[in-house]
């Protein structure tokens, strides 16, 4: 199934596009204003903008030296993020021969509708309301050398019982 | 309190990002103008709905409340912003009837269907019931302001009881052509249009619900009548057609 986009999106492609698996692979833009054809940009590359009131994006195979080009199987994974706000991966199957292998990340649109969609201010959100000793996300929390407060090892692995007091 | 809540299939990655989006929104408000909403964000699940259009369509549904108090400041334009992405397409959300709901005919239609390319769908089977109940929108006791905006009207007209009959003989020959489309809403356009055998075409109208038409055939040969009526909703027409020949 073609996945449908609406306004100006921009294209960067994440991995290969061209040869994935056991077949050629190809993805193909239909039904925008100024960007219709097949995407051919390598690696890190992409479309600046891809405008239109309703448009496709199309990821097809060809096992025949593409002579015969068939509709893979994708799907599309919107998220958000600081900077660039609304954006969607649309990951395709790989395709090795008669099993589809793994699904893997192809490109990254960024909604450029800055109405709809501004930007983020690129700094962090609610600083007001997330006091400073509590754990940030991922990074295990408190800095302090050798602390052994519940606020540096909560992220780490074991469970630790959190304590409202800490190294800062 | 100023609300939206947004209903979306529980599955459906958009909902995730729908909050996300609207997190940032939040966060930006913040930081870069100094206004925050002083409300909430919530998640309620639901099963699906019996109702034709209720907004818990999918099996398993999420309605996502976004709330806040009107009197402080940025709150109005978090709802706002919540209104807007969720009606915009490459989120689409479904918004509730009874709180904010500043929807067009087109946001309706895109979500439960019956638009002009795919009559058909939820919305298509709430506008059939709704003409039999209005005699196809001829009686207006359903529809208020918010129903013609929304669409919850008759959109599609019928085409009545149409006759042509000969009035006179040859070589003035005379036809008169009659038709009853009364079962429309009262704004519904009739027009007729008239091919001769040589191709030359007549576009009349237009003409009111109930009426007739006298038209000449000097030419022999088969002349091919089209009636239409017409309806336009929110910038969208439809039409009926009806077609007759008569042969002079």
């Amino acid at each position: 199934m073609p996945l449908t986009f609406y306004g100006s999106w921009s294209l960067v492609v994440l991995n290969a596009i061209h040869q994935l698996g056991g077949a050629n692979m190809r993805m193909r833009i239909q039904g925008s204003t100024d960007a219709d054809g097949i995407v051919t940009s390598p690696v890190g590359q992409g479309i600046a903008s891809i405008d239109g009131a309703s448009w496709n994006i199309f990821i097809e195979f060809s096992r025949d030296n593409n002579v015969t080009w068939k509709e893979d199987t994708d799907y599309r994974w919107p998220s958000v993020t600081a900077t660039n706000g609304l954006v969607v991966n649309i990951t395709a199957s790989v395709h090795y021969y008669n099993e589809i292998f793994e699904a893997l990340d192809l490109v990254q649109l960024v909604y450029l509708n800055r109405t709809i969609n501004p930007p983020g201010s690129g700094k962090p959100p609610f600083g007001f309301t997330v006091p400073s000793y509590w754990p940030q996300r991922g990074d295990g929390g408190g800095t302090q050398k050798g602390c052994t407060c519940g606020c540096c090892r909560c992220c780490r692995g074991k469970a630790a019982r959190v304590v409202r007091r800490c190294c800062g | 309190m100023d609300s939206v809540e947004v209903f979306f299939d529980a599955g459906d990655s958009n909902l995730i990002a729908f909050v996300d989006r609207l997190l940032l929104f939040v966060t930006n408000e913040e930081v870069l103008n100094g206004e925050s909403a002083a409300g909430y964000i919530s998640l309620r699940f639901t099963g699906q709905t019996q109702a034709t259009i209720g907004p818990e369509v999918f099996v398993n549904t999420c309605a996502i409340e976004c709330s806040a108090l009107v009197d402080v400041s940025g709150s109005s334009d978090f709802v706002t912003y919540a209104t807007s992405l969720a009606l915009h397409p490459n989120i689409k959300g479904i918004l509730h009837w009874g709180q904010r709901s500043d929807r067009t005919q087109g946001d309706i239609e895109f979500r439960f269907g019956d638009s002009p390319s795919n009559p058909t769908g939820r919305l298509h089977q709430w506008r059939s019931a709704l003409s039999l109940l209005t005699d196809n929108g001829r009686l207006n006791g359903f529809s208020s302001e918010f129903t013609r905006r929304v669409g919850l009207e008759i959109v599609q007209p019928a085409i009545g009881v149409t006759t042509v009959n000969k009035t006179a003989a040859p070589p003035a020959e005379q036809w008169k052509l009659a038709w009853n489309c009364l079962s429309n809403p009262p704004e519904t356009q009739i027009f007729l249009d008239i091919v001769s055998p040589l191709g030359v075409q007549q576009h009349l109208g237009p003409f009111a619900l109930v009426a007739d038409q006298t038209f000449a055939t000097p030419n022999p040969g088969q002349y091919k009548i089209t009636v239409t009526a017409s309806l336009e909703r929110n910038g969208v027409t439809r039409t009926a057609t009806g077609l007759l020949t008569v042969t002079a």
